[in-house]
């Protein structure tokens, strides 16, 4: 069962590993993502020393904030900065769902990984639909960000929510 | 999830590019994902086969798990982890090493999604034990027997003459002697009747005095010298109720408790049950005589005092030499670690139950028990 571990680190490596490279001949900005990297390695080496939740989650934001960092010099209306951007982010939610899904259960099932990947999926389609067929800028823009927010809003402040941070 | 999606709207504003928000796209869609598959949830039920076990055995658990999600399901003897999708049958084999009593008192159920975002915790109300009794060693019989017994029939023989098995003289006849007692040889040498005299068997009451007050903070040593001296009273116990004596038990350990004698199975079903609870966390402070003051105002006074002790306390040989003062035959079993620990405190006690052994060897029957080796080995060669 070692083999999840190995592919969730893995995961991660090959992520840290390409960001890098996606920026490789704008210096300054390569200073910033070698930054993000180093940053992202110290709380992850936190991490494995103390265990705890809260530096998981933050080596992971900071893994996650690279990469617009990285491909700021993409066109970002482009569908394959996209698909990049979109193939980096799977291998990153790879890695976090399989370090704690095994660390947490001992294994990982393969609903989570098609989840994750169905995700992206879906991602990639909407950002195609957005591209393709956009619903305007102005008032539906205005009414869809609206209604984003109101979601997000039940979703963090919905009553039926039970996570605990201490539990086991 | 929803954290990394607001983070992610933020950066874009501060970058002033889109890219953040398309990026966090596939985030909002685990959001969405989640809420579609449902409520994690779990119903679990547990079963196994006996509800008595002896230490060493394997015990099979079998959890029959109902509901979806990731779960970790805890109770007093099994983690269980792993998914479930509807149903799911788990079988557990668990290894009893340690004796004692096991009760089930509550299950903690805990269930995630298969995103990580909704979780279901119960602390379920839990039913039902598992007893698991000490190992006994087998005794054939024990050479040692109580110098004093009572008047009723038995299996100990004592200093009276009258019905038994052992011969141990001859005399002559008068009237009112059985004529199968007759012995005829000696009749016809002698030209008188004379008749066979025997050893008459009677019975008697044995206590078991077990000491087991935790001294040692070490769980290691505390746990090996419990279990040597919780089997050794239970093999005695056994091998006792085997016999036609009353069989009593005094423990001192958390407190003092004790077992008045009684005869047979119903003696050994008492005693078993009640050393399924010795087992101490706290270190004691509870000095011997109350052990002493419940044998002697209990227990007859002819009875036959098994003591088992480790003899760490500083007041157990003079409680011993008051009780055998006051008419009871006494027989020490002490438990030892020998080679344990070479620091100057393990030294010194050690030297200090040398003394306290050396003492008691004066008074009365005292077995130094090295319990890397059976007690039974011991007990053969012992009068």
């Amino acid at each position: 069962m070692n083999r999840i571990k190995y592919a969730s680190w893995f995961f991660l490596y090959l992520y840290l590993g390409i960001l890098p490279l996606l920026v490789w001949p704008h210096y300054r900005v390569l200073v910033l993502v070698l930054g993000g990297i180093g940053a992202t390695l110290v709380l992850l080496l936190l991490w494995r020393i103390i265990k705890d939740d809260l530096l998981f989650y933050g080596y992971n934001l900071m893994a996650l904030l690279t990469l617009p960092l990285a491909m700021q010099f993409y066109n970002p209306y482009s569908m394959e900065t996209i698909g990049v951007g979109y193939m980096l982010l799977t291998l990153l939610l790879l890695h976090m769902y399989m370090l704690r899904f095994k660390n947490k259960y001992e294994m990982i099932h393969r609903d989570t990984v098609i989840y994750v990947i169905l995700a992206s999926a879906l991602g990639y389609l909407s950002v195609y639909l957005f591209m393709y067929y956009p619903i305007g800028y102005g008032l539906w823009g205005a009414i869809a960000l609206m209604a984003l927010i109101l979601f997000m809003l039940y979703l963090i402040l919905r009553p039926e929510s039970k996570k605990r941070r201490n539990a086991p | 999830m929803v954290m990394y999606f607001v983070v992610m709207i933020f950066f874009s504003f501060v970058m002033l590019s889109p890219l953040p928000i398309f990026l966090s796209l596939p985030i909002i869609w685990l959001v969405l994902l989640s809420e579609l598959w449902g409520e994690p949830f779990i119903a679990v039920k547990r079963a196994f086969e006996e509800k008595r076990y002896v230490e060493g055995n394997k015990v099979e658990f079998y959890y029959s798990l109902k509901g979806k999600g990731y779960y970790h399901v805890k109770d007093e003897v099994n983690t269980l982890t792993g998914y479930c999708r509807k149903k799911k049958e788990i079988k557990k084999n668990v290894t009893l090493d340690k004796f004692g009593m096991i009760k089930f008192r509550k299950m903690n159920i805990y269930v995630e999604d298969p995103l990580g975002m909704k979780v279901f915790v119960k602390n379920k109300k839990d039913r039902g034990e598992l007893r698991v009794y000490p190992r006994i060693e087998y005794m054939r019989k024990l050479r040692i027997t109580p110098r004093k017994t009572r008047t009723i029939l038995g299996d100990y023989p004592s200093r009276r003459k009258g019905i038994g098995l052992e011969f141990t003289d001859i005399r002559e006849y008068v009237p009112g002697d059985s004529m199968r007692h007759i012995n005829w040889k000696a009749t016809a040498r002698t030209d008188r009747l004379m008749v066979n005299e025997y050893e008459s068997e009677r019975t008697g009451d044995t206590v078991i005095l077990l000491d087991v007050r935790r001294f040692y903070k070490g769980a290691g040593e505390y746990e090996r010298l419990l279990n040597a001296s919780v089997r050794a009273a239970a093999t005695i116990a056994t091998y006792l109720s085997r016999t036609r004596s009353r069989v009593g038990l005094v423990i001192i350990g958390k407190g003092v408790d004790w077992i008045y004698p009684t005869y047979g199975k119903r003696a050994m079903y008492l005693i078993f049950d009640r050393l399924l609870y010795v087992r101490s966390k706290k270190l004691s402070a509870l000095p011997f005589d109350y052990g002493k003051f419940i044998v002697s105002r209990f227990f007859p006074l002819n009875s036959f005092v098994i003591l088992i002790s480790p003899l760490l306390s500083w007041d157990i040989d003079d409680a011993v030499v008051e009780l055998l003062a006051r008419g009871y035959d006494i027989l020490v079993i002490s438990p030892t670690l020998v080679g344990e620990g070479e620091d100057l405190a393990s030294r010194i006690l050690r030297a200090e139950r040398m003394v306290r052994l050396r003492r008691l060897m004066l008074y009365a029957r005292v077995v130094d028990w090295d319990i890397r080796y059976p007690l039974t080995s011991i007990l053969k060669v012992m009068r």
